[in-house]
Order: structure tokens, then sequence, then C-alpha cells
């Protein structure tokens, strides 16, 4: 066994983990900075149509946070080598968990109890929904750790980050676009962000994986992919048909799958598998929303907020600690406090 | 026109590469290995931090800003009113039109626009 290293940040492993945690780490974001309470009054005014389609959207969207947090970075991180990587793909793991939290903190802000229990029973009952998480789990979980397993696995996990989240992101966007359910918005364009950065990183992972394969290997894993893709995208067509059937909005969404679809392909340097399309232009408008007045990064969203850190002065420190260091004078603030 | 891209994940790679292959000229040449640059040149980039120009590509173009005649930027759309900015940054920066912004590798739609752009010039 070779003996256990510490992690070296200042001899990188490769070009770009670097850039990428650091990304992540200054872009963080928790969902109890941006309130919903506006939100909350766009609400009750929505059909009861437009309220189905946007929670369980959500919800199953959680759904898959819930499982790249849960299981597809820790079987990443676990798998693939290097301190470094190891540690941007952990914050990832980290910045999931926070996305599935945002999304179950919009069920308690918007439902009842009743109605939220109601939307997380079907997320466990949705057959396309099932599909599709049972299906990567199997992915993730195949004992092949060649660089053809490996790579399987990194290719599903960009799947889930660039394309398959759309079926659900596409309403919450669409809605923005108009100017509904804004501060809501706001939290989903954050993590799409997240999702762009988590696809294109771990696609760069797989890349590597793939320059490793011989000239067969890379043949079967086109192959695995076409069909693998064939397969989610199927499913994520019928789930489509259940979750936007009320709101007349099929077509559009499936349009917006497929190209993300091309997105995913892009990021992993293979061919693009359907035309190209523009984008429907009121979910275009809900992408930019954020953009109108403020500066994303610097300020994260319109209505984000945020604690400012400042930087301690000695009389702060003095004011704290009222003139001595605090484990030597422990029986004096005891005997202080005390006298209060 | 001589096509000088800088990549980091190959979507503007294969762009450039893609346009290379359909002009029939020379094969367009990487950042790195555009260090003696004899004509006109159009630079194909990417974004990145936010809306920002790449440190390589800021670092390249002070070298040699003189025979820069437009500018393609990649992007992607997640990125909303930040989109494929790093073309207005460089165009306003150094008075050169911005050819074209693509998502990602760029479309079929993108390779005509910027054939086109230097069809004109040629004539
Ligand atoms: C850290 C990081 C920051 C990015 N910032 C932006 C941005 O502000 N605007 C944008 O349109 N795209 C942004 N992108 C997306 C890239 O510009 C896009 O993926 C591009 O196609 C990369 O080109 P390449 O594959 O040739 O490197 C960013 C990507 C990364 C990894
Ligand atoms: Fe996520
Ligand atoms: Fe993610």
């Amino acid at each position: 066994m070779s003996p256990f290293s510490a992690t070296n940040w200042s001899e990188p492993e490769d070009g770009f983990s670097t850039t990428f945690y650091e990304k992540y780490t200054s872009q963080l974001w928790f969902p109890e900075e941006i309130p919903l309470s506006n939100d909350a009054l766009v609400w009750k005014s929505l059909s009861d149509d437009e309220r189905w389609t946007y929670i369980h959207a959500s919800a199953g969207l959680n759904a898959l946070d819930t499982l790249q947090g849960e299981v597809g970075m820790p079987a990443l991180r676990s798998l693939i080598d290097g301190h470094i990587r190891k540690a941007t793909l952990q914050f990832q793991g980290v910045m999931e968990d926070i996305h599935a939290r945002s999304y179950s903190l919009m069920n308690k802000t918007f439902l009842s109890t009743s109605e939220e229990r109601e939307v997380f029973e079907w997320v466990r009952t949705q057959p396309q929904l099932q599909f599709k998480i049972s299906f990567i789990q199997g992915v993730f979980a195949d004992p092949d750790v060649s660089n053809l397993g490996l790579w399987k696995k990194l290719a599903v996990s960009c799947m889930l980050e660039t394309a398959l989240f759309y079926s659900g992101f596409f309403y919450p966007l669409y809605m923005a676009g108009q100017g509904r359910m804004v501060s809501a918005g706001e939290i989903f364009n954050l993590i799409i962000l997240d999702e762009a950065l988590h696809g294109v990183y771990v696609a760069l992972l797989a890349q590597e994986k793939f320059g490793l394969m011989n000239p067969a290997e890379q043949a079967y894993a086109r192959a695995w992919y076409a069909q693998t893709l064939q397969t989610l995208y199927q499913n994520e067509l019928a789930y489509t048909d259940v979750l936007y059937a009320g709101v007349n909005l099929i077509g559009e969404v499936k349009r917006f799958i497929r190209f993300n679809c091309n997105v995913l392909a892009d990021n992993l340097a293979l061919e693009r598998p359907f035309p190209d399309k523009e984008i429907n232009p009121v979910v275009q408008n809900g992408i930019e929303a954020r953009g109108t007045t403020h500066d994303f990064f610097s300020a994260k969203g319109s209505s984000y907020s945020k604690v400012r850190v400042e930087t301690l002065s000695d009389a702060d420190v003095e004011a704290i600690w009222a003139g001595g260091f605090p484990d030597l004078n422990v029986s004096n603030q005891v005997v202080r406090v005390s006298h209060d | 026109m001589q096509l000088v891209y800088d990549s980091l994940t190959g979507n503007v790679r294969r762009f450039a590469e893609d346009l290379a292959r359909q002009l029939g000229g020379p094969p367009a040449l990487a950042m790195r290995e555009a260090q003696h640059l004899p004509g006109d040149y159009l630079l194909l980039t990417y974004t990145f931090g936010t809306g920002g120009v790449p440190a390589s590509t800021q670092a390249f173009l002070q070298q040699h800003a003189a025979r820069l005649r437009g500018v393609v930027s990649s992007g992607s759309f997640h990125w909303g009113q930040n989109f494929a900015r790093a073309a207005d940054v460089i165009a306003g920066q150094y008075g050169v039109p911005v050819v074209a912004k693509i998502n990602k590798a760029g479309s079929a739609a993108n390779r005509v626009q910027v054939l086109e752009w230097i069809g004109e010039r040629r004539a």
C-alpha cells in the first residue's frame, strides 16, 4: 500500500480542476438567501394545471438531485484518481444536496402538508422518473471500472446534468420568461448554471477516459452511448407527455430536450444527435431574466442577499473578549456574567 | 484569412477545424502555435469566468492585435445575458466586428454565417 499523501494545490493534477473548484466555491449560494414570499402570492393566482406541472416538475428534479448527491458524485469521486479531482467532485455533490433542499423549500412555501405528501408519493411511483433513476443507478453500480466502464458512469452523469434535467427546467423558465414565479425562477437559474458547469467538468473527465480507450472500445462506447441516449430520450418524451399535458406545452418541451441533448454531445465531443433548432423565446427570456439589473456572479441573482464578510479588526476582537484571552479567563468571565 | 482559435474543452477547436476544412485552405491554428502570423486573421475563442475573455486569449491579443480582423466567440446559453460575451468585449476593445456568437460547438447556420463573412472579405 502506498503512503497516503496530502492535497497539493500548488501542483495541479490537470489544467482545469482547480478552476472548477474555485468557480464552485465562489458561486456557492443557499436557497434561504432568495426569499420566495412574492411568489407565494403569485402561486395562488395560478391555475390548478399550472400549479400541478410546476410542482411535479420540481419534485422530479429533487429526486434527480438527490440521486446525484447521494449516489452519482460519491461513486465518481471514489473511482476518479487525484485529491483535487476528488475534492471537486465532492463539492459538486454538496451542490446537488443544496439543489434538492431548494426544491423541498419551495414545496414547503407553496404547498400544504397534505399536498406536499402527495407530491413526494408521486415521485416514488411515477414510472418514467423511476425508470430514469434506476437505469442510471444501474450504470453507477456496474462493477466494470475499466476506462470504458468509467466513461459510461461519467457519461450518464453528464446526461443527467446537461439533458435529462431539462424536462423539469422547462416550466419554471417558461414561467419566469413571462414574469411569473420570478424568485423561484432565480433559484432555478442558479441551479441551471451550477449544472452547466458540472456537465462541462464531468465531460472533461469523460473525454480524458475516452482518449485512453483503443479504437474498438471507442466504437463500442459510441454505440452504447447512442443506444442509451435513445432509451432515455424516449423515456423523457413519455415523461413530458405526463408532466405537460395540462398546460399544452408538450411539443415545446420536447424541442428543448433535443436542444440540450445536442449541448450534451458537444460537451462529450460526440456527434450532435438532433438537427439544430432555436430555443423557445419565452424560455430564452426566462434564462436571461436574471441578468437585467445585476451582474449575476457578484450579486448572484436579482434578489440575492448573501451575508457580507468583513475582516475583524483588533478593536472588534477586544470588544468581543473584553480584554482577556478567553481560555485563560474562563473563571473571570463566568463571574462577570453572573454579576451582570 | 487565417483562423486562430483558443479552446479549453474542444468546442471552438472543432468549430474552427470544421471551417478550415470547408474553406479548403490552411488548417486552423491553435493559439499556442500561432506565434508568427504573417497576415490577417479571424480569432475564435470562448467565454469564461463571467462573460469574460480567457486569460490565454487576452495575452495573445496583446501581442497580435494589429492583424486581428474579426472575432467569433463560443459560450453556452445557460449564461443568459453573458452568453458568448467574450466576443463583445474583444470587439469593443480592438474595434473589430463580432462575426458570430455560437452555442458550444456551433450549428450549421453558424458555420454558414462565418464562411459568408470570410467570403465577403475575399471578394
Ligand atoms: C468556468 C466556466 C465559465 C464559463 N463562463 C461562461 C460565460 O460567462 N458565458 C458563456 O456564454 N459561456 C461560459 N462558459 C461556457 C463556455 O464558454 C463554453 O462551454 C464554450 O463552448 C467552451 O469552449 P471550448 O470548448 O472551446 O473551451 C463557461 C464555462 C466554464 C467552464
Ligand atoms: Fe443539481
Ligand atoms: Fe449537477
